[in-house]
């Protein structure tokens, strides 16, 4: 934890984007009908309207419709289909 | 480099979609990027059903994983630039027929199959006659064919060439060459000439500049007189040849006669057109659709030719279209423009001329003309 922060300022300083750190998790959407989530920890669920994204210290709920997975790397992820709404939820 | 033949691999083995049943198919996902397999286009049927496409060498590596989930997988469809080769392993005669084919056409590609000569005024059958003898046919094997020995051969055969190429493209040879310029006859100033009358006519101007005048003006000449001598006499017995130079204009007469048509016959086209196909291989025509006749009466005929240059081998594609037209007659007076026609036609072969008067007798269909011109009649001939 001390790390992250510590990498976080390190960051800060040297005016680095945040992405670059090893617990963020970058989201790009695109037209509401594809996304690209970059630095995910996997799937957590997976249906055509509901996937959720397992990121760090945060998860990432898509809600749509006809939702496809287009590729999936073990860090990034593209997502395509009638995006709805992108919510973020705690992990417990 | 490890991961680069890994790269090669998936790409050459191609991809396959397959089905996953099973509870929370998408913990498969997990596992497989979590293996480094590549996973796409994944479609979330419902909660106990997804599709998902994978690289197919790492098929195997999903069967543990499917053990452990407890799910179950179905192929669907496998692809790959390779796989659609696959069905060959059914059918090796048809792996062989492309073989044997492609080894034909490396083969027949190393022979002529055409010798063109493009037409110049030379005569062609004698150029073509030549080629033969020399080896350039049909059927001969294109390194056997040296171009220098051939050119120079042409050149030495033929003296009304100046320059011969011989282009090979593909399996066709195609000579071209340039006719020799003859060089004009000059009769050196100081070479004893005499000048005749080169055509029928009354002299109307003689100035002698040089030699002895043989004709006075007035007097009527014909094709071929001598109008001044090289032989200037001197004294009793002396004579001597002179290059003779004189000024020489006479007047004369020409009847010229044109036709033409009481009318005239025009194409209306129909608008209807047919197009036919065939396949001209060497000199052999392959129909290639059913009943060729032509059902017009009358109609233009359009040939071109398509896949020319098909692996350099004589075979051709040629497309034949035919326009129908109707004849459509309307009567003609054109005897004016056969008038100016016959003028034109006389003033451009008056090289030092012009016409002093015309007269046009019009009878019948046809425009009798008759023309009084003032030209230079002489030519100087060497004696």
């Amino acid at each position: 934890m001390a790390f992250s922060k510590i990498l976080s300022s390190a960051a800060r300083a040297l005016s680095l984007p945040p992405s670059i750190l090893p617990q963020s998790s970058e989201l790009t959407v695109l037209n509401a009908n594809r996304l690209y989530l970059d630095n995910h920890r996997g799937v957590l669920s997976a249906s055509s309207v509901y996937i959720v994204f397992d990121c760090a210290k945060y998860t990432v709920e898509l809600i749509g419709k006809n939702m496809v997975i287009d590729a999936v790397g073990r860090s990034s992820a593209f997502v395509s289909g009638e995006l709805e709404s992108i919510s973020f939820g705690r992990k417990r | 480099m490890k991961d680069l033949f890994l790269r090669l691999k998936r790409l050459l083995g191609g991809s396959v979609r397959i089905e996953v049943r099973g509870d929370d198919p998408y913990r498969i996902i997990n596992a497989l990027t979590g293996l480094f397999i590549p996973v796409k286009h994944i479609s979330l049927h419902s909660n106990t059903l997804l599709s998902l496409v994978i690289p197919s060498c790492d098929l195997p590596r999903l069967r543990p994983l499917l053990r452990k989930f407890h799910l179950r997988i179905h192929i669907l469809k496998k692809r790959g630039f390779f796989r659609r080769f696959f069905f060959l392993r059914e059918r090796p005669v048809l792996l062989v027929g492309a073989v044997v084919l492609a080894l034909a056409i490396e083969l027949l590609s190393g022979f002529v199959w055409s010798v063109e000569v493009v037409p110049n005024g030379a005569n062609d059958r004698m150029i073509s006659a030549k080629l033969t003898e020399l080896g350039v046919r049909t059927g001969a094997r294109k390194s056997s064919i040296s171009e220098d020995r051939i050119k120079a051969s042409l050149i030495l055969e033929f003296p009304e060439l100046t320059w011969a190429g011989i282009f090979t493209e593909g399996s066709r040879i195609t000579v071209t060459y340039e006719l020799r310029t003859p060089a004009p006859e000059i009769i050196p100033p100081d070479f004893p000439a005499s000048i005749y009358a080169s055509k029928n006519g009354v002299i109307t101007r003689l100035d002698v500049f040089r030699g002895a005048a043989a004709v006075e003006r007035g007097s009527t000449v014909l094709r071929g007189d001598k109008l001044v001598s090289s032989e200037v006499l001197f004294g009793e017995n002396g004579r001597f040849f002179v290059h003779a130079l004189a000024a020489v204009e006479a007047r004369t007469w020409y009847e010229l006669e044109g036709f033409a048509a009481s009318e005239l016959l025009y194409k209306e086209y129909t608008g209807s057109e047919t197009t036919r196909f065939y396949l001209q291989v060497g000199k052999k025509r392959l129909n290639l659709e059913k009943g060729t006749g032509i059902p017009y009466t009358f109609y233009d005929k359009i040939t071109y030719t398509k896949l020319e240059r098909s692996n350099g081998l004589p075979i051709y594609l040629v497309c034949e279209k035919y326009r129908e037209y109707t004849l459509r007659s309307e009567p003609a007076d054109r005897r004016d423009f056969i008038a100016l026609g016959l003028t034109d036609i006389l003033t451009s072969s008056l090289s030092n001329g012009r016409i002093v008067s015309s007269r046009t007798d019009v009878g019948g269909k046809g425009v009798k003309m008759y023309f009084e011109c003032l030209e230079d009649i002489s030519v100087t001939v060497a004696e």
